[in-house]
């Protein structure tokens, strides 16, 4: 009996790819797979949205890329941070003037407006951990290409190029000799953002020269483990005709199934359709193929009975140090991995 | 090991690197414990093992993201970058900055060529045609730089005429030069730093400018000369167009490094060569930054003083040649200082 041939659109051995899972990396859903493996050595080190670098631990670690939007809504953050002290400031200054002190009010104003266009950006960086207030809200941080710390002058070189990357400018007011200060250009961010898009690690112009990449940095939130009912049965032996999956996937259902909670019934069976056709075409399944489509989530559920939780109760009893109990757990487990 | 048994035995301390992560994160560099450092390097490690124990055995995108992301502050709050001293600004500008702009003398040179070539070239032209001005200058800003640098306007020495003021009306004399002083800052540390942000158009954008600026500034002098006024603008122009005039070359040879790293990257790949030329040429525009915010102070303060035009020569005449002096002879022999790129 044939499964949905589009079954076999799902490589085996991969995880993620192919297989629509709730929010797997940050690739998210709707893209298709993008070939990522557990091999860490299998991309030059730039790969789309994330970014690899390995520490000095020797491990791989996988930075993700921030997209163009959460970068805007920093910068726009920042930016409204920075019209209101300077709207602050102006407002403050008008008693100056009636003071007899307007020249040093407006001195030190100018100066303020200076070190907000060219200053804060790069200060902010320096010294706050690669982040300005914007990007800290949006939980994004400047690292470098080696994923290092940002030190002062790349902090200086990407954000003193802003300037090229802001490009084109949208003139408020027409320009002129002497560049108007109340009304400033808006940088429309044309370049930055079209470098951004060609550039495999999402750097724009100031990025590239600064040797900078800026990532998000997610919550970090334990898993969870899949609750299961006892009463799910395995399935039956005899039904399975195929090698038993390969861990990568069995890992892909232990996930699914940790997530079930977040997923209403439907979207639940949707989402578990593919990945339960896939199973069922690798085990060559001789169980009824409607039972499978049509209620897939359950189908995911028996196959974590069979392969998953005999290995969860098999720790359990290693874990009293029963040197009889161990073996049989050992020749159990042989027994069941035993090609059939 | 199964994946239930490690994630029992291991969770406790990740939930304990994440505690001491937040403690970390909160309390500054001055406030954190060898103790506490020690145990955080251990738990790094312990944690890169773990999550290649999980790579290992394929337990699943999750757990491995879990790891991930821990793993990843954890090596921001470890690796974290050096204080950055104080001491280093002058050690830069007394050192590093005079270096790195001899190493990358010849972009100067031609910079300045591009600025210093059209503002001597425009001056003598509108020197010796007047009328020549006007296809540079407009008529509103002709009217501008003739009440400026008028007998009462706000450059005459004895102090300018009560209704004789420019646009910028601050109230008395000192309060002027206060004001002054910041829009210096402000407009042209700006212009310098675009000319320099320019650079990265493969250095068009950069040569626009200096031509631009220089073909401006010749023609105002040349206007200046023929309406006049010529010396009251020039006693007020010498002392701080040392550092100034100077200040835009340096910037535009920082821009032109750019360009020239897009265009020649050498044995360099490309993204290389912009790395490795882009962390030099930021140390010569940030000097020539530097340079512009002392030219604001003097501009303010000093060349609008009313001081005989004599002293202001002498005086601006050994500034240029301090300034050149600093450039070329600053930081020479001594000890090689660890590269600033590198830090």
């Amino acid at each position: 009996m044939p499964i949905a041939p589009d079954a076999a659109s799902a490589p085996a051995g991969t995880t993620g790819s192919g297989i629509a899972l709730p929010g797997a990396g940050p690739a998210g859903p709707g893209l298709p797979g993008t070939g990522e493996t557990n091999d860490p050595f299998d991309a030059d080190g730039a790969e789309l949205f994330r970014m690899r670098v390995e520490t000095p631990e020797n491990i791989v670690l996988e930075l993700p890329i921030a997209g163009v939007t959460r970068r805007f809504g920093a910068w726009f953050i920042d930016t409204l941070l920075r019209v209101a002290v300077l709207a602050a400031a102006f407002f403050g200054m008008i008693p100056l003037f009636f003071a007899g002190l307007g020249g040093t009010a407006s001195g030190a104003f100018l100066l303020l407006l200076f070190f907000s266009e060219w200053g804060y950006f790069t200060f902010c960086e320096a010294f706050y951990g690669g982040r300005t207030i914007g990007k800290a809200a949006f939980g994004l941080r400047v690292v470098r290409t080696d994923g290092g710390p940002l030190t002062f002058w790349p902090a200086l070189v990407r954000n003193l190029l802003r300037f090229a990357d802001a490009l084109p400018l949208l003139f408020t007011d027409p320009p002129h000799i002497m560049s108007s200060t109340l009304m400033p250009a808006v940088p429309l961010y044309g370049l930055g953002a079209l470098c951004w898009t060609l550039s495999p690690r999402g750097q724009r112009i100031g990025d590239l020269f600064a040797g900078t990449v800026v990532i998000r940095t997610a919550p970090a939130t334990v898993p969870k483990q899949p609750v299961i009912l006892d009463k799910i049965a395995p399935i039956d032996r005899a039904l399975i005709n195929g090698p038993k999956p390969p861990r990568s996937t069995l890992a892909t259902v232990d996930e699914y199934l940790a997530r079930r909670g977040v997923l209403d019934h439907e979207r639940g069976h949707q989402l578990a359709l593919p990945l339960a056709l896939a199973v069922a075409r690798r085990l060559k399944y001789g169980g009824d193929p409607d039972g499978v489509r049509v209620y897939p989530m359950a189908f995911l559920a028996r196959i974590w009975a069979t392969y998953l939780r005999p290995e969860d109760e098999g720790e359990e009893t290693v874990a009293p140090r029963n040197g009889r109990m161990a073996r049989n757990d050992r020749t159990k487990r042989a027994e069941r991995s035993r090609p059939r | 090991m199964t994946k239930r048994a490690f994630l029992a035995a291991r969770r406790p301390r990740w939930e304990r690197f994440h505690e001491l992560l937040d403690r970390f994160d909160r309390r500054s560099l001055r406030g954190r414990t060898a103790a506490e450092a020690a145990e955080l390097s251990r738990g790094l490690r312990e944690l890169a093992a773990d999550l290649a124990t999980v790579r290992a055995h394929g337990w699943g995108e999750r757990l491995d993201g879990y790891l991930n992301t821990l793993l990843g502050k954890g090596h921001t709050a470890f690796y974290a970058a050096p204080p950055s001293p104080v001491a280093g600004f002058v050690r830069y500008l007394t050192r590093g900055f005079p270096r790195v702009f001899r190493k990358n003398g010849r972009f100067f040179l031609v910079a300045a060529a591009l600025f210093f070539g059209p503002f001597f070239a425009s001056w003598a032209a509108v020197a010796a045609k007047p009328e020549l001005a006007n296809r540079i200058l407009p008529a509103e800003q002709q009217a501008m730089f003739d009440e400026m640098y008028a007998e009462d306007g706000a450059l005459d020495p004895d102090g300018a005429a009560e209704d004789g003021r420019s646009a910028f009306d601050f109230g008395d004399y000192s309060q002027e030069r206060s004001g002054m002083a910041g829009f210096y800052v402000q407009h042209n540390v700006g212009i310098a730093l675009k000319c320099f942000a320019l650079g990265v158009t493969l250095g068009a954008g950069t040569i626009y400018v200096l031509l631009q600026n220089g073909l401006f500034l010749g023609a105002v002098f040349g206007y200046a000369g023929t309406s006049g006024n010529g010396e009251r603008l020039y006693s007020f122009a010498v002392t701080h167009g040392s550092f100034e005039l100077t200040a835009i070359a340096v910037a535009g040879g920082a821009g032109l490094m750019l360009g020239d790293a897009l265009l020649h990257p050498g044995r360099r790949s490309r993204l290389g060569s912009l790395m490795v030329r882009g962390r030099e040429a930021i140390q010569v525009a940030a000097g020539a930054a530097a340079m512009l915010v002392i030219a604001a102070g003097l501009e303010a303060f000093w060349s609008p003083a009313p001081i005989a035009p004599a002293i202001k020569y002498a005086v601006g005449a050994s500034l240029w040649v301090a300034v050149f002096a600093w450039l070329l002879l600053a930081g020479r022999g001594g000890p090689a200082d660890v590269p600033e790129a590198t830090r």
